[in-house]
């Protein structure tokens, strides 16, 4: 295995600038401190400016008596995995990347309501006849109202289109003849977007049902949260209903919202436990088996790299939004995040791990799960990593902070224990165990100062029959007491891993898994990485902004 | 199996109880301790009167106030007319017992109240909410335009707007809109208050801290089945000093570290059969009795640790150490698998942070830091804050005042160890 | 009944040696006390100790037999206050690391309160309880002034490699290498000190490495370490079935 390129290695000789990435000395002191950093030259010069604009100081980087001073050593740049981007830390900050904010807006802008309770209102209360043809233009009619469009009543005030013109809505069935008859640039077509077989099983599983795919504005879940998604989509989805098929009177209205808002209604995450409550949709009540459903990357790329894609989507939306926003407030947790998806390190470790699994069971999915199997690939995950970490110092270096080795430890081993067991809540045990006791006896030191408390939680929480207990991982999520701090991408990994050891083409639903094939999306999430060099390199082009508001806008 | 009781000074109590006396179903005594804090509701008049006349109203701090309206202020001699107000609560709710202490009110409704309602927890203080408005309005005769929405305000807070009360009528659980997990209003109590209300008696706050826990425990229905022992056992030995293991253990290590109370626990539990030593790896007997000798060996180093530095502070880190020794010098489970080292390393690094953890005394069970213990954490927290000489700023003695006051109210409450450990004997006979 | 740690390599031996409540550690510096006090600078030396209570003999406190029978420390007999000593630790063998302070912390002192970190390891105690721990933890062999630090504040550099004279990194530059010495010329919360303070000189690599308890491939290989990762797999094991079924037979 080590005679092959290891991508790894190059990124860091390249980040530290030097062909002798063993040595573990090095010199300090003398690079200038922040000055070394482009962007923070740039927000200094940034601050003074808007400093002396609005008369209140902001951002002092410069000013020697007010906290650390910054780059005392060689500040490395990151290479993005899966890409030849290299940028600064500051560049992966939420606030500073449009991609990685887009990215969640995408998800969070999304609802998903069944078409068929509908049409039965239309069809066995109304006495209307629903065909391709009405459907068709029931779907002109709902992408004008879904953007902000009036249909029934007058002297209404409308939506500038060209602040929602990343609304719409489109149809998804599994139905083929029916897709066919209808007008394509309203179809999601499974058929086209995904490899035969998958296709053809998740076609098979939706059959026959219509699904209504929404997304509302990106301003909306900007000026509001998660939950005003199926709420904005289905007041506009029935007044669409109501112009389309001519619908009066009162209460069979009431009953298409009832469908659209209630019945028949696809949230992607549950509302969240009072302390850090937050509405549907919003990304700490996403259930992990969402993650490998909303990532496309199995589309296009090996398994491995479905898998890293996957982490990245979950590690990001979880630990760097969600986390980092009701712990922290929004200024944190940027380094752990990054390092599941720069300088191929996971990537590294992954692939070194399959090919273990490989060789030691002879393929993916072959050895039935318990504890022993499950100590044995955790082992070697953390025995390799760690031999790696001891050969290679700036790779320690570049991993600081026990958190963030453990996050990409933990994820290791959870991937690998998926892939050779196919089992999912094996994946999750083996990422636990790593996180609670395996590199902690190793080093002598562990995770950041919490870093360990879920971990032992959860392996007895995991199997126990407790009301909270014994939840399958794919539809545990972050809201979960004992499964909610920092510690998202080695369920997602784990779990994407032990869907793709056994072949699956979704982890928990197909109808989500088509849904985000949609290539009118804002971001692409068949390369979550790349869109994230993208918002890092300032090249992504994000919705909902507002310009055409600001003074001497046009639109 | 059968068990002996001791107090805190090791003497025994009561012997030969059968587990089944632990049980809830049948041990009518627990039950009624249990109800006595869903259905005893409280307020403290004296600030009612400021409130109402000051027209401070809907403030959301937990220290302070920040809401006045201006112009809505009624003065009404509340104080003065109590007894006119007392009479007509009990037209009004037939309490089994109304008292008050310093101008505390407090209204104990009858146990029909909590068998009725579907949401015994929220139900008393909307209920008495009503009928202390109504008795209010009718005692100073107040119409529409009097202030009598100020009153109800002021006894409920925001709520509606907010999604619990939040006014000066208090209960002492929290309602379930306000907490993480269904069946966990038992363990909502804070830290503080369950040590203000015992007094700050070490054994008596571990015994209620473990009451309410093991309420909450049934409730979930961590009482069925599997899980039932170890619970049982955990609320015998850990919660009431089953076989004083727990004293001895302190007695014995009083003046040693966490270190020596693993040592001890260890040696104990092999010399009782728990375990057994074979070439040097342990084995375990019986689980759930191990684990409870592990807890009591767990509650033992935090009262000796926090003991030793007379503060709070500590607990978290003793909780953890003395788990983490315990397994890897011996390879044998921690205490209940791992969930308290768990909880206690969250706990620890949340009142050392800059999170928003505050010290061992504003946690409660429920609360998403430690809610992953079931039991076994809250009464050693308990037990740490006991010793706490002032080194907190949030302690018994500044945020939990009014418990102190409702400890008289409730004798029931007080002495809480030994009612248990009687209750248990009363079983037995019965 | 005495423990030891697992397995029998010497890192597992070094570490029983260290998790030895009997072990007397090897004293390799003097401090005095007036130098300690301006390294930790939590007073002034030769001032008194600042207090948050009055001596417990003059509070008058609950009647309870358990808290008469827990003896307090010194410093919370005398109602000293709760002061702070944090370590950074070199992941290129530190005398002692953070889980491991932890650890010997619970097996050595009483009343001390710790949490532990990644690269730091918090210690709170009451003033002069912290002082006499604080000069076990820095004169004897568990401290190596290039590997481990004082640090109160800007903690990280535990895992960066080490500067050319085997020095753990410090954005806040609190000690500089000098004669051969480790001279600290801030205290722990990087205020410069009047009079530089010499911890001494470093111990050699091989001296680290031969009491390293860390396992590492100039140590022992992790993966070599079989009764050690047996031992936490039946740890692993055990809390995994006791969760399921505290019941069924375990062994």
């Amino acid at each position: 295995m080590n005679e092959k390129r290891n991508l790894m290695v190059e990124r860091l000789k390249e980040i530290f600038d030097t062909d002798d990435i063993t040595d573990k000395h090095t010199s300090f002191y003398h690079f200038g401190g922040w000055k070394q950093s482009k962007r923070k030259q740039e927000f200094i010069k940034r601050a003074k400016q808007i400093a002396e604009s609005r008369g209140i100081p902001i951002y002092l980087r410069d000013r020697e008596d007010i906290g650390v001073p910054l780059g005392q050593r060689f500040y490395e740049p990151l290479y993005i995995s899966s890409t030849d981007t290299l940028c600064e830390r500051d560049d992966l900050q939420l606030i500073n990347n449009s991609a990685i904010q887009q990215m969640g807006d995408d998800i969070k802008r999304s609802v998903i309501m069944g078409l068929d309770l509908a049409h039965r209102i239309l069809r066995e209360r109304l006495g209307k006849e629903v065909t391709p043809e009405t459907i068709n233009h029931y779907m002109e009619v709902v992408n004008h109202t879904v953007p902000g469009g009036v249909v029934a009543q007058e002297h209404m005030a409308e939506v500038n289109p060209e602040l929602t013109k990343d609304s719409y809505a489109k149809i998804l069935t599994g139905d083929g003849e029916l897709k066919d008859s209808l007008d394509q640039r309203f179809v999601i077509d499974v058929d086209r977007l995904f490899p035969e077989e998958s296709a053809g099983r998740i076609n098979d599983e939706i059959g026959s049902k219509i699904f209504q795919v929404t997304r509302v504005p990106t301003l909306a879940v900007r000026i509001a949260d998660g939950g005003i998604v199926h709420r904005w989509a289905s007041q506009q989805t029935v007044l669409a209903f109501i112009a389309a098929y001519s619908v009066g009177g009162g209460a069979p209205l009431a009953d298409f919202a009832f469908a659209g808002k209630h019945a028949q209604v696809i949230t992607l995450g549950n509302t969240t436990w009072p302390r850090r409550a937050r509405a549907p949709n919003e990304f700490g009540g996403i259930p992990y088996g969402y993650i490998g459903d909303i990532c496309q990357a199995d589309r296009v790329s090996d398994s491995l790299t479905y898998i890293m894609e996957s982490i990245a989507l979950g590690g990001i939306l979880y630990d760097l939004i969600w986390w980092g926003g009701y712990m922290g407030g929004g200024v944190g947790p940027v380094n752990g995040t990054a390092s599941i998806y720069t300088n191929e390190v996971l990537d590294e470790f992954c692939r070194y791990m399959d090919e273990w699994i490989q060789h030691k069971y002879g393929g993916y999915a072959t050895v039935k799960p318990d504890a022993n199997i499950i100590k044995e690939i955790s082992q070697e995950s953390v025995c390799h990593v760690l031999d790696e970490y001891d050969n290679y110092p700036v790779l320690l270096e570049e991993h600081w902070g026990g958190g963030i080795r453990l996050n990409v430890i933990s994820t290791v081993a959870s991937v690998a224990t998926g892939l050779a067991t196919g089992n999912s809540l094996a994946s999750l045990l083996a990422g636990h165990y790593v996180y609670s006791h395996l590199v902690k006896e190793a080093m002598g030191r562990n995770a950041w100062g919490g870093g360990d408390a879920v971990d032992l939680v959860s392996v007895p929480d995991l199997v126990s029959t407790f009301p909270d207990g014994a939840l399958v991982p794919e539809l545990r999520g972050p809201n979960i007491f004992s499964s909610m701090v920092a510690h998202s991408a080695f369920p997602i990994g784990g779990i994407t891993a032990s869907h793709v050891a056994r072949g699956h083409p979704w982890i928990l639903s197909p109808i989500v898994k088509a849904a985000f094939s949609d290539p009118n999306l804002i971001f692409d999430f068949r390369y979550v990485r790349k869109e994230i060099a993208k918002g890092a390199k300032r090249e992504f082009h994000f919705a909902g902004d507002r310009d055409i508001l600001k003074p001497g806008g046009s639109g | 199996m059968r068990l002996d009781f001791y107090d805190e000074n090791g003497k025994l109590i009561v012997e030969d109880i059968p587990m089944t006396s632990l049980d809830l179903k049948s041990n009518k005594a627990l039950r009624n301790m249990l109800g006595t804090f869903r259905r005893t509701i409280f307020i403290d008049l004296n600030a009612l009167e400021s409130t109402l006349r000051e027209g401070t109203v809907g403030g959301e701090m937990i220290v302070g106030n920040e809401c006045k309206i201006l112009g809505a202020g009624v003065d009404l001699p509340i104080i003065e007319n109590k007894e006119i107000i007392v009479e007509k609560l009990r037209e009004y709710l037939e309490p089994e017992e109304i008292v008050t202490i310093d101008g505390l009110l407090v209204i104990k409704l009858p146990f029909s109240d909590i068998e009725i309602a579907c949401d015994s927890v929220s139900s008393p203080i909307l209920k008495t909410s009503v009928a202390l408005t109504q008795s209010i309005a009718e005692c100073f005769d107040l119409d529409i335009f009097d202030g009598i929405d100020m009153v109800k305000t002021a006894l409920l807070g925001r709520y509606p707007q907010s999604v619990s009360p939040t006014g000066l009528l208090k209960s002492f659980l929290k309602v379930p809109t306000k907490i993480e997990g269904l069946s966990s209003s038992y363990r909502s109590l804070s830290v503080n208050d369950i040590v203000a209300l015992s007094g700050k008696k070490v054994f008596d706050s571990i015994s209620l801290a473990w009451l309410l826990e093991y309420g909450s425990a049934y409730e979930c229905g961590y009482s069925v089945g599997w899980y039932k022992r170890l619970y049982q056992l955990g609320f015998a030995f850990q919660g009431l000093n089953a076989n004083n293991l727990t004293y001895e253990l302190i007695r014995e290590c009083r003046n040693g570290t966490v270190h020596d109370v693993v040592e001890l626990v260890v040696q104990k539990a092999v010399n009782d059969g728990i375990i057994e030593n074979r070439e040097g790896q342990y084995r375990i007997k019986d689980l759930p009795l191990w684990n409870a000798y592990a807890a009591s060996g767990q509650l033992a180093a935090t009262i000796i640790g926090s003991g030793a530095i007379r503060s709070a502070q500590n607990a978290g880190s003793i909780i953890s150490s003395y788990n983490d020794l315990l397994q890897i010098f011996t390879g044998l489970p921690s205490v209940e698998f791992g969930r308290v080292m768990g909880s206690a390393i969250f706990m620890n690094w949340l009142s050392h942070s800059i999170y928003g953890g505050g010290g061992a005394g504003v946690f409660s069970g429920e609360h998403v830091s430690v809610k992953g213990s079931r039991g076994f954490l809250i009464p050693c927290l308990c037990a740490a804050m006991c010793f706490d000489v002032g080194t907190q700023l949030f302690v018994p003695d500044t945020v939990s005042k009014i418990m102190f006051k409702l400890r008289k109210a409730l004798p029931e409450l007080s002495d809480i160890h030994r009612k248990i450990v009687y209750s248990l004997e009363g079983e037995k006979n019965e | 009944m005495s423990f030891n740690y697992p397995g029998n390599d010497r890192v597992a031996s070094r570490r029983s040696t260290i998790l030895n409540p009997k072990t007397e550690f090897r004293k390799i510096r003097e401090i005095p006390d007036e130098e300690l006090v301006l390294l930790l600078g939590h007073r002034e030396p030769g001032s008194g100790y600042r207090a948050i209570h009055p001596p417990l003999d003059d509070l008058k406190l609950q009647d309870d037999p358990i808290l008469k029978m827990v003896p307090p420390t010194p410093g919370a007999q005398h109602g000293d206050a709760i002061e702070f000593l944090q370590f950074t630790d070199s992941v290129y063998h530190s005398p002692l690391v953070p889980v491991f302070r932890s650890r010997l912390y619970s097996v050595r002192y009483r009343g001390v309160d710790h949490v532990t970190y990644s690269g730091r390891q918090l210690m709170e105690a009451r003033a002069r309880d912290l002082e006499k721990h604080a000069k076990e933890l820095l004169e004897t062999e568990l401290f190596d002034p290039a590997r481990s630090a004082l640090r109160g504040i800007t903690v990280h550099g535990s895992s960066m490699r080490l500067d050319e004279n085997g020095l753990m990194f410090d954005a806040r530059r609190r000690y500089v290498f000098k004669e051969g010495e480790v001279w600290y010329v801030k205290d722990q919360m990087a205020h410069p000190l009047d009079k530089p303070v010499s911890l001494g000189p470093p111990a050699s690599e091989e001296m680290l490495i031969k009491n390293s308890i860390v396992y590492r491939k100039d140590t022992v290989k992790y993966r070599e370490a079989r009764e050690l990762l047996d031992h936490l797999g039946m740890i692993f094991k055990r809390c995994l079935y006791g969760g399921f079924n505290p019941e069924r037979e375990q062994e």
